[in-house]
């Protein structure tokens, strides 16, 4: 039987059959050369069996451990987020849009025979009496338009964050 | 809940609620999995972030661990495939980490000159040495059968292959080590094996 590298592998790994076993064990006591073979890859395994496992840094576990207590969060921010309440501000804003409709459409006198410009602007006047709003609620909705959009702009933002982190 | 408990019995107690327990098996197995995880990116920094995003991804799909298989070789999979990825995004060309250019790029890398001076003399630090020049197949074939103590079987399980493609990448794998530390050793093999 010649000796291979392989075959003196199966027979430190023990992955032989038993016959190959007991023909490998009489070639190397017999022969120097597959002895001298045998032990080389003998001590080759030892040092692997034997090497160091690399250390990751001191604060790796509380890092994992972090970075699970962020997913878990976020996890729970998008199951806490009803969507009836998404719905229900949708449906607001339709309704909003509706009665905005209702009002202009309620406000136009179908019966004027609008065929000069003055005509037309007269009517336009009428619409926009209407839906008059005084200065001081102006400035409100100013305000909260503007405050809104913050809030919307600080959402946005945290959520890019918390991506980004996560 | 105690160090000494089963990998079993922590993922039960952490599937039942007890998420710190979590940090006792992630701490058990942070040195396997990171350095499982260095033979594929070859930098500490990112062997770190593919590991903890290795744990992270083991805690969310813990509920899905089949108790066929040991707990590491389930883990060593997730290794595998998060390593194989983040080789894919970064492109890297891992052929010419054979090359002998690379390999004497290696070599006068300052972790070889520097501070090891006491470590170099041992043989532990240049088959570590030499396993880091190997293919990352190679380095974690060897890896998991020597230090991450998984059985032909498993490791092909791991790796998805057959287990006599894993016995004859294993082989190659030894006999390709045997080539570099020879190389890197040059006179001192003698010693050495």
């Amino acid at each position: 039987m010649n000796l291979t590298e392989d075959k003196i592998w199966d027979y430190i790994d023990g992955i032989c059959t038993l016959e190959e076993q007991e023909i490998i064990s009489q070639l190397i006591a017999k022969d120097p050369v597959y002895k001298d073979q045998y032990n080389r890859l003998v001590d080759l395994h030892k040092n692997l069996n034997f090497m160091i496992l690399e250390e990751p840094s001191m604060a790796f576990t509380n890092k994992v451990m972090d970075k699970i207590a962020l997913q878990s969060e976020l996890l729970s921010e998008n199951v806490s987020i009803d969507k009836r309440i998404i719905y229900g501000i949708s449906t607001l804003f339709g309704l909003m849009l509706v009665g905005c409709l209702v009002i202009l459409l309620k406000n136009i006198d179908w019966s004027v025979d609008i065929n000069t410009s003055e005509q037309l602007i007269a009517n336009i006047k009428e619409i926009e009496s209407a839906f008059y709003i005084s200065s001081a609620t102006q400035t409100i909705l100013k305000y909260s338009f503007f405050m809104f959009d913050i809030v919307a702009g600080l959402i946005i933002l945290d959520k890019y964050l918390r991506n980004k982190l996560a | 809940m105690q160090n000494k408990s089963t990998d079993l019995e922590i993922i039960d107690a952490v599937l039942c609620g007890n998420k710190a327990a979590y940090a006792i098996l992630v701490k058990r197995h942070q040195r396997y999995i990171f350095t499982l995880a260095l033979r594929f990116t070859r930098s500490r920094e990112d062997a770190e972030e593919v590991s903890q995003d290795v744990f992270v991804k083991a805690y969310r799909f813990l509920g899905n661990y089949q108790r066929t298989a040991k707990f590491s070789t389930w883990l060593y999979t997730i290794v595998y495939r998060t390593s194989m990825t983040y080789l894919r995004k970064k492109k890297l060309n891992t052929s010419s980490i054979d090359d002998e250019e690379t390999m004497i790029q290696l070599e006068s890398n300052s972790w070889v000159a520097d501070s090891y001076s006491v470590e170099k003399n041992s043989r532990t630090f240049y088959v570590n040495k030499a396993i880091e020049m190997l293919l990352p197949d190679d380095a974690t074939i060897i890896t998991l059968f020597y230090q991450g103590e998984q059985s032909l079987e498993e490791i092909a399980k791991v790796m998805g292959m057959e287990a006599n493609t894993v016995k004859v990448k294993l082989h190659r794998a030894r006999h390709r080590l045997k080539e570099k530390l020879e190389r890197l050793l040059k006179t001192e093999v003698k010693d050495l094996l």
